[in-house]
């Protein structure tokens, strides 16, 4: 008997080659490991990649960075002095981890930063008193008077500090802004208070000193916090502990993440393992057919890592339906090696190649048809399912000829048999041909379903956030005064000082609203740093009414007990032509600590944000803002759902061409009479699935769509194969029943996901593979001749 | 994922929270020349009142404060601030209400009213021009009202949490006195004095840039019970 020795000197330099290449791939992946890997969890990295380099990218990208380095930790109880000391404690256990910062800035230095940087120009500053008198409600003999009894209250702490060096108390009256900050909040011994449900609560404001998105960091900095959790209970017990923040978000999102990317894989890998075993009953076996999965995943992992510096953990949920489909070159390698006898088995490679070949083009062209739709996200996992397919194949071809030595694979030959009893009936003409059967009922599901297909962008579909962790986030945001950046007002303009310009038109707007109980507030840039124009308009206006009251300021000094030096000072700081810039005050102490305000350049020009606090009617708010050059309200949900709309609308034409052009590809391939019948299969399949979930009433959605390509790259796959291999039709359609089957599982287990994206693209893979199997015997339904078989002139 | 939630993520408490305590504490440094005046402190603040095992003096006085649910009469005040060459010195009506806070009337030099609650701080001019002097969400401002009440009211408990008491005297004639016990309050109150004889009859507060405000009461009405006219009309009047 000859032995098996299906390679030549070619595929072992091929599997050399590929060890040497799997084995750098490996130290890449120990670096990385070691460098930390950065696992991301929000749907942030599914936005719209159209956003990135817009305003509004800019705009979020700027917040994310910033929002996601502070926790907010709140410490209740219902004793007040308890809470204090709680508070007190876990600052403490806190203040020695290396992950936080719960310092607080440096009062000295603020109080110098403040008083230095605007002080030089109080004569200019849009104080509320002296907003009255520009506006023509008030004039400046009534502001004197006003100022006067200020002074005389028991309570006048604050403006008698500033009397001598600023009689008109302009600067103090425009510090009450930098002092406002939130209804509920109140201040004892330097530390912020709330009361809510019969409780205080002490809010610890705390800066991350790492990425949120880190996991190597997540995991660090969440066992520091809960250490200092824990003590501090020991401590006080009964204490409550509500805290949120982007890292928590992240590292829950990733902990659930981690738990359905091993359930779904573990299971996945249960299912390919019982069904193989069940079929060719060999442990070692087995070994041979993992052999390309692991690789695939390897790869896979460790160049999607390094294009993209990060992997979401939902393409790893995605990822692991690779399992099923990575494992069909296995089968189809083996089912060919069974059909043969141990002579014929020498030429395994060159007669599976070139269908393993198109099967694996089509299964890549698959992924890559997610990226299709311009989502960061989807095309992450396009990636990763290219990089991972192209790795299993390659390993296939390169490693199985050396490691292959089994001349029969099946257990039990009667599998064989009874699959080619079927092949037989299923050719067999009448209209009790199953394949027949189940074609026109697919046909049959399109013409009722297509009618009945209704869609569903809005992104809210895919939330994720767990209730509890929502509720915690919303009590804090609650009684702190947080804006919501659910709803925000974007302010463009084409130089800083236009946006600021465009903040002091739309903060009367805003008023109003306000006033009227649409928003409880909102926080902008110009209410804390007057333009250059405003400042300019109010320090014309202090000159002309020194000039018209002069007599009165002499007298209202005098009162007082200042001297004329004074009234010198004051017209002295009017005729002055300096003007507060943006960048001084942004490089002020108060610039930084305002820094989610500040003004971000675009491509087009400048943009900074208006926060809006506890939005009643959005209607109302867009009806008032419209007709504002350079000011657009931003509701994200919306605003992302009709990004997804059109992305929906232009994955469709995008999968119409990528089915066209396969068509053209099987037409010049296998020729007109056998193109439009393998071709049939996933497109049937796919309108069919569509249909079947309108018919279920499930509203169709980008991801919907974009799984349809999947559909196509790995179902047509199996018309391929079983054309390809007319002679060993029995093993093949083994093989393509069982590819399927491992396929169906591994996104069968993705529509169980939590995640709304995976799930959709599970269910409709699922639906989509589950057709193709039973549609992909259409192709032998034409007889085959051997002409058709022949290969084309030039092709070997 | 802040999921559009983890987007939702979040906006930065953080940084509210750490504004409110920058401008606390700026608010309270504003007014700190120098904590160093121990030297210059009355002699009341060398007679510390232990919590634990108060004087019988300090009891009867505090329990009889303690009991007021309305206090009315006339005030004068005079302010002494740094950089005026002359006093601030004005006179008027007050009552006082609990909880409701204080009606404060200056009739000379000048007609002005004034309402401190521990939410807001209105004043009323002889027009009936009404100012929110501090906006409502003026947190560190609403913590300097709610001391300055409660060292109104003679609440020697409220104010001993934040506050060391001191005590010199009997029912008779007596001086309360509170000095802040965390740093950062003592930036922005040095110091208050209370003293009376049945009932308060002064109040000095000093606060922490050296500006002292000196109160002294007369023709002072005192009811233990609740009081028929709302609180509400000291505006409106």
């Amino acid at each position: 008997m000859t032995p098996f020795r299906p390679w030549n000197k070619g595929t072992k330099r091929a599997a050399q080659l590929w060890l040497l290449l799997c084995a750098i791939t490996l130290c890449i992946l120990t670096a990385l490991f070691h460098k930390g890997l950065v696992l991301e969890s929000s749907v942030i990295s599914l936005l719209p990649e159209e956003e990135q380099g817009t305003a509004l990218g800019q705009v979020m990208e700027h917040f994310v960075e910033y929002a996601g380095a502070h926790l907010v930790i709140g410490v209740g109880d219902p004793d007040e002095e308890r809470a204090l000391a709680a508070g007190q404690a876990l600052r403490s256990v806190l203040s020695v981890s290396t992950h936080f910062d719960t310092s607080q800035t440096k009062t000295s230095d603020i109080q110098d930063s403040l008083i230095s940087l605007f002080a030089p120009y109080k004569h200019q500053l849009p104080s509320a008193s002296w907003q009255e008198i520009t506006a023509g409600k008030s004039d400046l003999p009534a502001l004197l008077r006003s100022n006067e009894k200020k002074l005389y209250l028991p309570t006048a702490a604050w403006h008698t500090r500033f009397i001598a060096r600023d009689p008109l108390l302009m600067l103090p009256d425009f510090l009450q802004r930098y002092l406002a900050i939130t209804k509920n909040l109140r201040v004892r011994d330097g530390q912020a208070l709330f009361q809510s449900e019969g409780k205080t609560f002490v809010v610890l404001p705390v800066a991350l000193r790492g990425n949120p998105f880190d996991a190597e960091f997540q995991r660090l900095a969440l066992a520091d916090l809960h250490y200092a959790e824990e003590k501090t209970r020991e401590a006080f017990p009964g204490v409550e502990i509500p805290w949120s923040g982007i890292l928590r978000f992240a590292a829950d999102g990733a902990e659930r993440m981690q738990g359905e990317v091993s359930r779904i894989g573990l299971c996945s890998l249960a299912i390919v393992t019982l069904l193989l075993f069940l079929c060719f009953r060999s442990l070692s076996y087995l070994a041979h057919m993992f052999l390309p999965l692991v690789i695939g995943v390897l790869f896979a992992f460790t160049y999607t890592h390094l294009i993209f510096g990060n992997l979401h953990w939902i393409t790893l949920g995605f990822g692991a339906s690779l399992i099923g489909i990575s494992v069909d070159y296995t089968y189809h390698y083996f089912c060919d090696l069974s059909a043969h006898t141990t002579e014929e088995q020498t030429g395994v490679l060159s007669r599976i190649a070139p269908g393993l070949t198109l099967g694996a083009l089509s299964s890549i062209l698959g992924f890559a048809g997610l990226a299709t739709a311009p989502l960061p996200g989807l095309r992450q996992m396009a990636v990763f399912g290219c990089i991972g397919l192209s790795a299993a194949y390659l390993s296939v071809l390169c490693i199985f000829p050396r490691v292959v030595k089994r001349s029969s694979f099946f257990a039990d030959s009667s599998l064989l048999i009874q699959a080619e009893k079927l092949i037989s009936r299923m050719q067999s003409p009448g209209s009790a041909n199953p394949v027949r059967l189940v074609l026109l009922a697919s046909l049959v599901t399109i013409a009722l379903g297509f009618s009945s297909i209704q869609s569903n962008d809005d992104i809210r579909l895919l939330q994720e956030a767990p209730a509890h962790l929502v509720k915690i986030d919303s009590f804090l945001r609650r009684n702190l005064g947080q804006s919501d950046i659910a709803s925000f007002i974007m302010v463009e303009g084409r130089s800083l000082q236009d946006v600021l310009e465009r903040q002091e038109t739309l903060a009367p707007i805003l008023e109003k609203q306000r006033n009227t109980g649409n928003i409880s507030g909102f926080e902008q840039l110009s209410t804390f740093l007057p333009s250059k124009k405003l400042q300019k308009d109010i320090r014309e206006s202090v000159r002309n009414a020194l000039s018209q009251h002069e007599k009165e300021v002499l007298q209202y000094l005098e009162r007082l007990g200042l001297d004329e030096g004074h009234f010198a000072d004051i017209k002295g700081d009017a005729s002055s032509d300096g003007l507060l810039s943006y960048q001084e005050w942004r490089s002020s102490k108060i610039g930084d600590m305002l820094k989610h305000l500040e003004i971000l350049k675009t491509d087009k020009g400048y943009v900074a944000c208006v926060f809006l606090k506890e939005i009643k009617d959005e209607s109302a708010l867009v009806n008032a803002t419209s007709q504002l050059a350079g000011i657009q309200f931003i509701n994200r949900a919306d605003h992302i759902s009709e990004a997804l709309q059109r992305y929906r609308a232009q994955s469709v034409r995008a999968i119409s061409i990528s089915y066209c052009l396969a068509f053209l590809l099987l037409c010049f391939r296998y020729g007109p009479r056998f193109g439009p019948c393998i071709i049939v299969t996933p497109l049937v399949a796919a309108l069919s699935t569509i249909s079947i979930l309108a018919l279920l009433q499930v509203p169709l959605t980008l991801f919907h769509v974009v799984a349809t390509m999947l559909v196509l790259g790995v179902g047509i796959d199996y018309a391929i194969f079983l054309h390809e291999n007319r002679e060993t039709q029995g093993a093949t359609f083994i093989a393509v029943v069982l590819s399927a089957l491992t396929t169906m599982a591994s996104f069968g287990l993705l529509a169980l996901s939590s995640s709304g994206v995976l799930q959709y693209i599970g269910k409709t893979v699922l639906l989509g593979i589950l057709l193709c199997v039973a549609l992909s015997p259409v192709v032998l339904l034409i007889p085959s001749t051997t002409a058709d078989r022949e290969p084309r002139s030039g092709e070997k | 994922m802040m999921s559009n939630d983890s987007k939702n993520a979040r906006f930065p408490a953080a940084r509210d929270i750490c504004r409110l305590l920058v401008f606390c504490l700026v608010f309270a440094l504003t007014f700190a020349k120098s904590l160093a005046a121990d030297t210059s402190l009355p002699e009341l603040f060398s007679k510390p009142v232990i919590q634990e095992a108060p004087s019988a003096e300090f009891k009867e006085v505090s329990s009889e404060l303690r009991g007021i649910h309305e206090f009315s009469g006339n005030f004068s005040q005079e302010k002494k601030v740094a950089g005026l060459s002359r006093a601030l010195q004005s006179s008027g009506t007050f009552r006082f209400l609990t909880p409701e806070g204080l009606c404060w009337r200056i009739r000379k030099p000048f007609y002005s009213d004034l309402l401190v609650s521990d939410e807001e701080m209105v004043q009323k001019d002889e027009n009936g021009r009404k100012e929110k002097l501090f906006t409502e969400n003026a947190a560190v401002i609403r913590g300097f009202s709610k001391i300055f009440l409660a060292a109104f009211a003679g609440e020697t408990k409220r104010l001993s949490k934040q506050f060391d008491t001191f005590f010199s005297g009997s029912k008779e004639a007596w001086q309360l006195g509170f000095r802040p016990k965390s740093s950062q309050t003592a930036k922005f109150i040095s110091y208050i004095i209370l003293h009376g004889a049945k009932t308060t009859e002064g109040l000095t507060i000093v606060d922490g840039g050296g500006d002292t405000t000196t109160i002294r009461f007369s023709d002072v009405r005192v009811s233990r019970k609740a009081s028929d006219t709302p609180f509400a009309r000291c505006l409106s009047e």
